[in-house]
């Protein structure tokens, strides 16, 4: 963190002048009654969240930030190294500490629970029928660079959600620890500490909580995201049942592809053989076709797609969608029963 | 607003926009000075390298504080939506120093607080610094900073670093009996580090004038640092701004427009009473022509007293004797003679005239204000002080006299005098009640309240000559 300093240009006073006029108008078309909702939502969000501090191991941040999602001090937060030392302790809005327990984890969406030892009156309550949608504004929450200590609130950040979507772990599993349903915001959230804030419309709902930093090692840009409400109220819900995990491994679907597998499971997704009979061949699929999706799912490479067919049901129709020379396909699929 | 990456070559500024992500943030040193920001706003609109020293503004138009640095993370010096900024309130108090051209150091106390038991408590003091000297000691607890109650060390060290070099600062303390003290002290520099020269290059000759302006460009804020903190860089400088400031004092400023309705030739005539605690102690009466002469009188105590200006000299006695010539350190001195003159200065009848050309001596507090100080000095290098404030809550101009002393902290022997109650008559000036007041805390020694005031037109002048006869 440095300060530079800038020899303000000698007109700089007429100019200034003139740009007040221009904000002034600003205010008065675009902000009327915003800045009061925004500075509400930011006061009364404050006691239901924590700064949460743990273990920090070279570059990675000792810090975060944490909601308060039951009256028994139990913390949502991101999951991370920082909850691997030996005491976690979070910071409730009145300054006091609290040493926090970790009650579960979840690597594929990258959320962990935590315990406190205090009952509280404020904390969120996790609506999954919430529909902020794109163009929404949303308050960010959180204490990046742990700029607030104690009691000093955490910072605020104004924007709108960007996109609600999905990111599918193309990258290499160390870069995108994240796989699921998101929410993109158009403010910077992506920030050491950052992680587990609240994102909330400006009547106070809660839209998700800030996701851990998604940094691409190509370009090094971020992307600024939110774990959607679903996803985290699955997480609070529990571990899935048994039955469920087994029916997913043990899935039946099939539909008589068989792909290039030279490459190793990461190569695209090219037919090598259509075996004759089988769906993919009433679907008029052919060899050196790309599965480009299916059934809506996108389809990168060989373990994409060996995924996706696990996930279907035998007998019900979906559609396949394929690249042909420079043509894309769009083809009714029926899965059948593994032969 | 400011110019980010120097995209702006029109000298139109880049605006960005955002909210006020957290008040009163602490930001610790960084740079090659190891800038403190303390109190400072943070705000979410973009702040990149070259937004530093930009104005931030609220929707009222307002300058609510000064861009100046942002957090940055390994990814390099962009903007990650976290951005802080100098407080106005701040500033105001730096202000004057900065336009005093001095090169103003942050202050400190020569003292550390430390959290203790939930209370804030001095854990060590030097020996020769002036809290030390007003009686505080290791173990004492302080309870209130400028107003402000203290809660945590944290919490005073963000505020102290937001004062000047020489900042009165208020403290109250208890100490360990129980005893509340409430102290005055002026703030120690906290020091820069010296930079480095740059070497001057051997080559001079082959240097085209491009070249030359990038050097100076460079060493330009290299040169600044190696000034000698708290002195005026440059007196000519000083002077514009000290006169601009003086210029607005009413009644002639615009948003007062008071002196329009008086008459060419007016004489006012005070009569106050003094007052020490509850008891009535005296009067006083001062004759103020529009000249800038006069002719005060009182009697404190069964003691009576009068001098008069003729414009060049002053002169004093008892009414019984003749009168004898005063020297300037002497009328400097004279409460009769401080309010005269600060009476004549706020009618704009010069400006402490006799006493000297004013030059501003930097930031100060007076009546609780944030006052601009100036200095006086006759040609024997014997100064004199007047405060006026200068800023309103908004920024604007409101120039009034605050307070004039011999000394800058109005020391015992000396004292001085504060200036209130400004009220007018006939589009004269006159401050229905001023205090004699001893030490940086202006503690009030006597009352002087307003009784009569009265504005004549056409005054036999007469009272303001001093013949031969009646000098010893």
């Amino acid at each position: 963190m440095t300060a530079q300093c800038w020899n303000p240009p000698r007109k700089a006073v007429g100019l200034i002048a003139a740009c007040i006029v221009l904000i002034e108008t600003a205010a008065a078309n675009l902000w009327s009654d915003e800045p009061r909702m925004v500075e509400q939502v930011i006061r009364s969000m404050q006691p239901k969240m924590v700064k949460i501090y743990g273990a920090g191991a070279g570059r990675i941040e000792g810090y975060a930030t944490g909601i308060l999602v039951s009256g028994d001090g139990q913390i949502l937060t991101t999951q991370g190294a920082l909850l691997d030392g030996t005491q976690v302790s979070a910071v409730t809005s009145d300054g006091v500490s609290h040493r926090a327990s970790v009650l579960r984890r979840d690597r594929q969406h990258q959320l962990a629970l935590l315990k406190i030892p205090v009952p509280t009156p404020d904390f969120f309550s996790i609506d999954t029928s919430a529909s902020a949608k794109k163009g929404d504004w949303v308050v960010a929450l959180s204490n990046a660079f742990k700029v607030a200590e104690k009691e000093e609130p955490l910072s605020a950040t104004l924007g709108v959600i960007a996109l609600r979507t999905s990111i599918d772990a193309r990258l290499n599993e160390t870069d995108v620890a994240y796989k699921g349903e998101l929410i993109l915001v158009d403010q910077i959230t992506s920030n050491p500490g950052a992680a587990g804030g609240a994102v909330v419309t400006l009547d106070g709902k809660l839209v998700g909580v800030i996701g851990k930093i998604i940094n691409s090692t190509e370009t090094n840009t971020r992307i600024n995201y939110a774990i959607p409400n679903p996803i985290l109220a699955d997480f609070l819900a529990g571990p899935k049942t048994v039955e469920s995990v087994v029916r997913s491994s043990t899935s039946t679907a099939d539909l008589g592809i068989r792909l290039f597998e030279h490459g190793g499971r990461a190569s695209p997704a090219y037919i090598d053989r259509v075996e004759r009979g089988s769906p993919a061949s009433v679907a008029q699929l052919e060899p050196d076709d790309l599965v480009i999706s299916i059934a809506g799912a996108k389809i990168g490479n060989v373990r994409e797609y060996n995924e996706a067919v696990k996930s279907l049901q035998v007998g019900q129709e979906v559609i396949i969608v394929v690249k042909r020379g420079s043509e894309l396909l769009r083809l009714p699929i029926v899965p059948r029963e593994k032969q | 607003m400011g110019n980010p990456f120097v995209l702006s070559e029109d000298q139109v500024p880049t605006v960005s926009l955002g909210i006020v992500s957290g008040v009163k943030r602490y930001q610790p040193g960084a740079g090659a000075n190891q800038l403190v920001y303390g109190n400072c706003i943070q705000v979410d609109s973009s702040i990149n390298p070259g937004n530093s020293g930009g104005p931030l503004f609220n929707f009222g138009g307002h300058v609510i504080g000064i861009n100046g640095r942002a957090s940055f993370q390994d990814r390099g010096r962009v903007n990650v939506g976290l951005g802080y900024a100098i407080s106005a309130n701040q500033i105001k108090k730096f202000l004057a120093d900065l336009l005093a051209t001095k090169l103003v150091e942050h202050g400190t106390l020569d003292a550390n607080f430390e959290n203790r038991d939930g209370k804030v408590v001095c854990s060590n003091v030097f020996e020769d610094s002036a809290l030390y000297k007003a009686g505080v000691r290791p173990g004492d607890e302080l309870i209130e900073f400028e107003n402000d109650p203290i809660e945590s060390a944290n919490q005073f060290a963000n505020l102290i670093c937001t004062l000047p070099e020489d900042w009165p600062a208020q403290l109250i303390v208890r100490k360990s009996d129980g005893r509340a003290l409430t102290l005055f002290v002026r703030l120690y520099g906290l020091p820069y580090p010296q930079p480095e020269r740059i070497p001057e290059p051997k080559n001079e000759r082959e240097r085209t004038p491009e070249q030359q302006r990038e050097i100076d460009r460079n060493t330009a804020m290299i040169n600044l640092l190696a000034a000698t903190p708290g002195t005026v860089r440059n007196v000519e400088m000083n002077r514009l701004y000290a006169r601009h400031v003086i210029e607005r004092l009413h009644p002639d400023s615009e948003n007062k427009g008071i002196g329009e309705q008086r008459e060419e030739n007016w004489t006012l005539e005070l009569k106050d009473q003094i007052v020490r605690g509850k008891q009535v102690i005296g009067w006083q009466e001062i004759w103020l022509h529009h000249d800038g002469r006069f002719h005060f009188k009182s009697q404190v105590d069964g003691e009576a007293n009068q001098v008069t200006f003729d414009g060049s000299s002053f002169f004093s006695g008892n009414g019984e004797n003749p009168l004898a010539p005063m020297s300037l350190p002497e009328a400097k001195l004279n409460n009769g003679v401080v309010q005269s003159l600060g009476i004549g200065a706020a009618n704009r009848v010069g400006f402490f005239t006799p006493f000297g050309d004013a030059i501003l001596d930097g930031s100060d507090k007076a009546q609780s204000l944030n006052a601009f100080r100036f200095k006086l000095a006759d040609t024997e290098d014997d100064w004199f002080y007047c405060w006026l404030s200068a800023l309103d809550d908004r920024g604007g101009w409101d120039v009034q006299l605050l307070k004039a002393s011999a000394t800058k902290d109005c020391d015992p022997r000396e004292g001085g005098v504060t200036f209130t109650d400004w009220s007018v008559e006939q589009g004269i000036l006159y401050p229905a009640r001023r205090n004699a007041i001893v030490g940086i805390g202006e503690r009030v020694d006597s009352v002087i309240l307003n009784e009569r005031a009265v504005v004549h037109r056409d005054f036999d002048d007469g009272m303001f000559k001093i013949s031969r006869e009646d000098r010893q």
